[in-house]
Formats: C-alpha cells, structure tokens, sequence
C-alpha cells in the first residue's frame, strides 16, 4: 500500500474538527501531519479550547505560515478558516506546490477565485472546494433519481436550506464579498444546482437583510437560475430563510414531465460527528424513515411505490433515501492527488458558484436578470 | 316581516362553468330567481353518438332562453346578469349590461386587459350598479384555511408565501396554442387570474412585478407554466415580503402542492385542492349536501409554530405541529355575498378593482420576463 498522504489543516475550529478531521482519520490514505494554529482555540460550545497538539500530540503545530507551509512532508493542505483568507492561504499552499482542499465558500470574489485557478494550472497541483453537500444523503438520493430517468425531463427545481435560527455574523455593516446566507448556506444549495444541471444562461436574484435591517448582508435570499438550448425549459429556484419555523425543513421539491419528488428534513451526517459518532459506525450517514421523500412517477422506478390512487396513472412512494458519506470527499481527493481519477469538486465549478452569489445580489439591487457569463 | 323579494338572474353562456360553478350555487339560495339564460345555438343532437349537448331549454325550461344579448338585457325580470362566455366578450358584455341598469357578475378573467378593465369599472360607477368578478377561488377550502390562519397573526411576520395552481396536462391547457399569444389566452390569464387574486386578497396591492414564463411542449409565446414575484412597498411593514405565485401543466403529484407560507413564528404547508369542483363534477354532490365543500383529511396542510396555535398540534421538539382541519369550501358564500352586496347590505367582497389589478399584473409579468426586469406596479 503507498504511504498515507500527508495533510496539513489551517485552523482548529469547529470546521476542522466536525467536517474534515474524523473523514480524514477514517482514511488510511491519509494522515495528520500539521496544523496552522495561529491563537489559541476558540472555545466550542461551552467546552474550553483545545490546541491541536493537545488531541493530536503527534502531529506537528505551526503558528506561522511560513513554518507550517514550508514543512516539506506536508503534500495536502487542507483550509478551513472564515473566507475572508480562503484566497491568500490558497495561493501559499499551491506556491508551496501543495495539492490544496479549500473549506467554502471557495472565496469571496470571483476574481479571487479566478486567480487561483489560473495559479493551479500553472502548478499542476490539485485544487479542490470542500462541496461536501454533494456527499449528502439527501443529494445523493435525488442524483439517483435523477439518473434512474423517472421524472423525466426536469421541468422545475426547488432547492431550499432553511434554518431555524439566525447566525451572529448577519447583519454587520459593512457588507463584506464571502458575507451574508447566499456566501454561507447558497454556496451549498448552489452548487448542487450547478453539479445538476451545469452553469445557468442567466441569474435572477432576491434578498433580504431582516435582522440587520441597515445591512446589505443576506439571511434571506431567492436565486433563480435559468438556462439555454435543451434545458430552456428549466427553472431552478434555491432559496434559503434563516429563522424558519419549520419541522423537518423542505430541502427539495423537483418537477419533470413524468414525476415529481418532495423531500423534508436534512443530512444527518453533521448531528451525528456532533453527537460522537464516527465515520466507520454502520448507522452514519443513514437517514430516518421519517424524512425519506415522495416520489410519483407515471410509472413504477421503485418497488417502495405503490398505485396509490388506484387508476395506475401514478406510482408514489417514500423512496428510501441513499447513504450520506463525506469520507467519500476524501476518498476522492486522494484519487485526484495520486492520478488515479479526475477531481470530482473541480475548482471552477465553485468559481461558478461564486459568479452566481455575485450575480445574484447584483440582480437584486438593480431589478433586473442578468446574464450568466 | 315578509322576506325580500329573490333577484332575477339571468346567465349568459351555458357551457361547462354556468353549470358547474353558478347555478348550484345560486338555484338553492332563496336570494335569487333564475329567470333567463342567453344561449346562441339550439339544442342539437349528435347524430353519430346520439348525445344530446347541454342545452338550457331542457334542463330549464321553466326560464326564459334568448339567443342573443340584446334582447336578453331588456328583460326587466332580470336584475342580475353573469357573465359566463368566453374571456373575449366579457368586457362588451359587462358593459352593455351595466348600461342597461343590471348587476354583473363577470367570470374570470375580468377581462383581457387591465385598460378593459378599466372601461368597464368606469362603466360600474356611472351606473352605480354592482360590478364584481367571479374570484370565486377565495371561497376554496384551502384559501379560506390559510386567510383564517392570516387573519389569527400565527405566522408572525410573514417573509414569505408561496401559491402554487398546477394542474397535471388538463385537456384546456395542453392543445397547441399555435405560435402566438393573445391576449386573455395563456395560463397566468386562465387560471393565474386565481392565485394573483389571492395573493391580493391576502397581501394587498404589490409594489413590484418579475414574471418568468414558459410554453412547454409546444412553441409559442403563450404560456403554460409561470412564476411571479410581487414584492411590496419597501418603507411599510411588508418591506421584507415575497410573494411568489406559480402554475404549471407540468405536475406530476397526487396531491399538488398549494400553499407554502413562512413566517417567524410559523409554516403552514399544504397540498391538495379546493374538493368543491369535483363534488359537483364528478360525485354529482349537491350544493346543499352536509359533507359539500370538506376536504379529504389526507389534505389538511401541516402548521408548524413556535407557540402552540390549534388544537389540532402537539409539540413536537420544541415545535408545535399539527394537521391543520381545513374549514369548509364556501361557493355559495360567494352568491350570498353578491345578494348582500347588491342590497346594500354588506360591503362587496370581491371588488372589480382587484381582479383589474390581477390583470395588470399579468400584463407586467409577461412584460418582466420578456425584458428581463423587475417592473414597479403601476
């Protein structure tokens, strides 16, 4: 077996401990190399903070950038700070001639954004965004009835991320490029629009700043994608409400000429590393029957569906939902990095994404739909 | 003290919609007389399948039948005229009835263009006679349901509501409508008319219109699915709202969804339709039946609040949620609303000047998605 793959990880936060470091310990193409802790750790809910040496004493801890990215063992740096250094860590690490996994969103700009893709092709290097969503149960589960054809051709998309309470950094002025829900929550939903269905011909966009009332920093917003040639017919709308009232939340609700699919309730992987279940446990990622969708379709795509109405115009069913896996991320990062398959979050599909957010408030400021470029 | 005397009615048209969503409604309320129908054609009979069509003269021979409307306005036994012909002549009907002293009830849509509309409100006021538009979706089930849930504030702030009117491929909708769009033609006319409606009902008049459309299957600049954002004034308290009304052909559910509304304190979502219409059509009810007008409770939508609201919730994780009981289905409320109305008892409910304002915003909406902008409502 080759040896693992030696990661260094920028920053110590709730982000690397909930969202990288337990898929990258399941790995053993993987391992633990060094940390970028610059202060001490902020503390997590309610718990003390921890250095990293203190959880991983054999792993190497850097205060400093130039230390932690001239360590020349490290072959992966992986950067889970706020966005506002996703664009400068980037850079270092692919100068380092590092493969580089960036927490998102990818960046703030998409000029960054653009930088940095043109960096990585002149180093040849890996440059991923940590699209993790793309790796959820609910996602995942949709794909495989996209894929299965039982909708037909799509007609219209509704995806949704909707939360119950409001996060502390809305609603300060003033607005910074990577601020607001479109940055923190539609670099998700958004993605996963554009892993379904590629890069929109135009953006229509609409948001609101509810909580900070003076602010130009969303928690509200509605994005609607449009597109050209064979899917002119589709219409995809993501949105996203911070303070919804709703249990569980409706995540997808997706029309095609022969089908449709409602889906309630979300992922279980995050709850689950937050509750201590590790990666390897049988019932990660498996969501509760409670929250498989409906799916109708005009004919059977799954033995769970049944005539319900009894004419055999339509088959409805809870479809079970597939298994969520973010090791699966990591999995296929460490393909990418040894040559052995393409890379599956490609960096300028969150370019994409970024363009959209951009596009997005522009639209919503000037009133007008503007074209995807 | 001797009841007032019923208003004569007369009805012009005797398709699918007098029978189905007027006369039930307006024959079992002692308000009203039924005294003349127009109908232009003669009974006839199929000679090949030996059908008989519909025809006034034999399921109402007791009322008067004119062939056209001319005559049929010099009644003087008709007080009331409804307008139940196709989209293209309501407006001159409308007119030529109001300026022969009636009442008019127009179906929707009101008319084919907001400046109709217009000419025939301004036609209304000078005659002082009662104008109003068939918006007779505001008596659905589901509507009522969600008014009432409105009207109790469960919701606190509204950020969001979502109409939806899908009907999967129905015959009326899903011929080829040839390459182009006229005017009172398309889906946002034929049954968007409904939900805008609504949405005003609930929300009031919108301050800006972005339309989306499309024409599935076949080619054209008519449409059958669409979307419209209404937001509202920004300096008042629904600054933060968004409306989104939508219909489309393409909906492959059992139970299509219908509403979905957000608010801070409370969700309300709901699938399924009004069950009125098919009581009528299809289970042959009567109007007057006890079980007329109650949904299925497969389609009572979910309530979800931060505080407990119905009975009908239990709490669930720090939620409360619940199948919210659908309040009855009230056609007939609508033609005792037009006799209170039209005898000064009661302030008119459904006003002409909102099912204009429907129209205008259809009218903004098509405009909006061919350019691609955000229009003030004006």
């Amino acid at each position: 077996m080759a040896p693992p793959i030696k990661v260094g990880i920028v920053g110590y936060g709730f982000s690397a401990r909930t969202f990288h470091i337990p898929f990258i310990l399941s790995i053993p193409d993987l391992a633990v190399h060094a940390f970028l802790q610059r202060g001490a750790a902020p503390s997590v809910r309610g718990q003390p903070g921890s250095s990293c040496t203190d959880d991983y004493p054999s792993a190497k801890r850097y205060d400093n950038a130039e230390g932690f990215f001239g360590d020349k063992e490290t072959e992966l740096v992986v950067v889970t700070t706020g966005v506002g250094s996703h664009a400068e860590l980037a850079e270092k690490a692919l100068r380092a001639g590092k493969h580089v996994v960036v927490e998102k969103p990818f960046t703030g700009t998409s000029e960054e954004a653009d930088r940095l893709i043109a960096l990585q092709k002149e180093t040849g290097k890996i440059l991923t965004v940590f699209q993790s969503r793309r790796y959820d149960s609910d996602f995942r589960t949709l794909q495989k009835i996209l894929a299965s054809g039982g909708m037909g051709s799509i007609r219209e998309c509704e995806i949704h991320y909707d939360w119950d309470i409001f996060f502390d950094r809305v609603g300060k002025t003033p607005y910074q490029p990577g601020d607001g829900m479109m940055f923190g929550l539609g670099s998700h939903t958004i993605d996963q629009a554009l892993a379904m269905f590629g890069p929109p011909a135009s953006v229509t966009g609409f948001y609101r700043t509810i909580k900070g009332s003076s602010s130009k920093t969303d928690d509200w917003f509605t994005v609607i994608l449009q597109y050209e040639g064979e899917q002119a017919e589709l219409f995809v709308t993501i949105k996203t409400m911070m303070g919804s009232k709703m249990k569980p939340n409706l995540k997808y609700f997706v029309r095609g000429e022969t089908g449709s699919f409602i889906k309630f309730g979300w992922d279980p992987q995050e709850e689950q590393i937050v509750a201590g279940i590790k990666p390897s446990d049988p019932s990660y990622g498996v969501e509760s029957p409670d929250i498989y969708g409906t799916l109708t379709t005009s004919k059977q795509v799954d033995p769970a569906q049944k005539d319900l109405v009894g004419d055999g115009e339509w088959w409805v069913g809870k479809y079970p939902s597939v298994k969520g896996d973010i090791t699966d991320f990591y999995r296929d990062v460490v393909k990418a990095v040894r040559g052995e398959a393409g890379v599956v979050c490609k960096a300028e599909q969150s370019r994409n994404g970024i363009k959209i957010i951009e596009l997005g408030r522009e639209s919503a400021e000037t009133g007008r739909t503007l074209p995807f470029v | 003290m001797s009841p007032p005397k019923p208003i004569g009615v007369g009805i012009v048209g005797y398709g699918f919609s007098t029978r189905t969503f007027h006369l039930p409604f307006i024959l079992p309320n002692p308000s009203y007389r039924l005294v003349a129908f127009v109908q232009r054609h003669d009974a006839a009979t199929d000679s090949r399948t030996g059908k008989t069509a519909p025809h006034c003269t034999i399921d109402y021979p007791e009322a008067r039948r004119y062939k056209g409307h001319e005559e049929f306005l010099e009644d003087k036994e008709v007080e009331l005229v409804i307008i139940a012909t196709g989209h293209s002549s309501h407006a001159a009907l409308a007119i030529a009835a109001l300026k022969a002293g009636k009442h008019v009830v127009v179906e929707k849509p009101f008319c084919c263009s907001s400046q109709e509309a217009d000419q025939v409100i301004a036609e209304a006021k000078k005659s002082g006679k009662v104008l109003t538009v068939f918006q007779n979706r505001r008596y659905d089930s589901d509507f009522r349901t969600l008014q009432s849930l409105v009207d109790q504030n469960v919701f606190g702030q509204i950020t969001e509501a979502e109409i939806h009117y899908d009907v999967d491929f129905p015959p009326w909708a899903s011929g080829n409508p040839g390459p182009d769009f006229k005017p009172g033609g398309g889906l946002m006319f034929g049954i968007g008319c409904h939900v805008l409606d609504q949405a005003m009902a609930l929300f009031g008049q919108p301050t800006s219109v972005t339309g989306f459309y499309r024409s599935l299957v076949h080619p054209s600049k008519s449409d059958n699915a669409f979307t419209i954002v209404l937001q509202y004034d920004p300096s008042g308290p629904q600054k933060d709202l968004l409306v989104t009304v939508k219909g489309s052909i393409v909906s492959n559910l059992v139970y299509p969804l219908k509403y979905f509304v957000r608010g801070f304190d409370g969700t309300f979502i709901k699938h399924g339709e009004d069950p009125q219409e098919p009581q009528i059509v299809s289970e042959g009810m009567a109007s007057t039946d006890p079980k007329f007008g109650y949904e299925h409770p497969d389609t009572y939508g979910v309530l979800t609040t931060s505080k407990k609201a119905h009975d009908s919730q239990q709490e669930k994780k720090g939620k409360w949620v619940g199948n919210m009981p659908s309040l009855k289905g009230d056609y007939m409320g609508y033609y005792e609303d037009v006799a209170k109305a039209i005898r000064g008892e009661k302030e008119l409910v459904v006003k002409p000047e909102t099912s204009r304002d429907g129209i205008r915003v259809i009218e903004l909406a098509r405009e909006s998605a061919e350019l691609g902008r955000t229009l003030p409502f004006a």
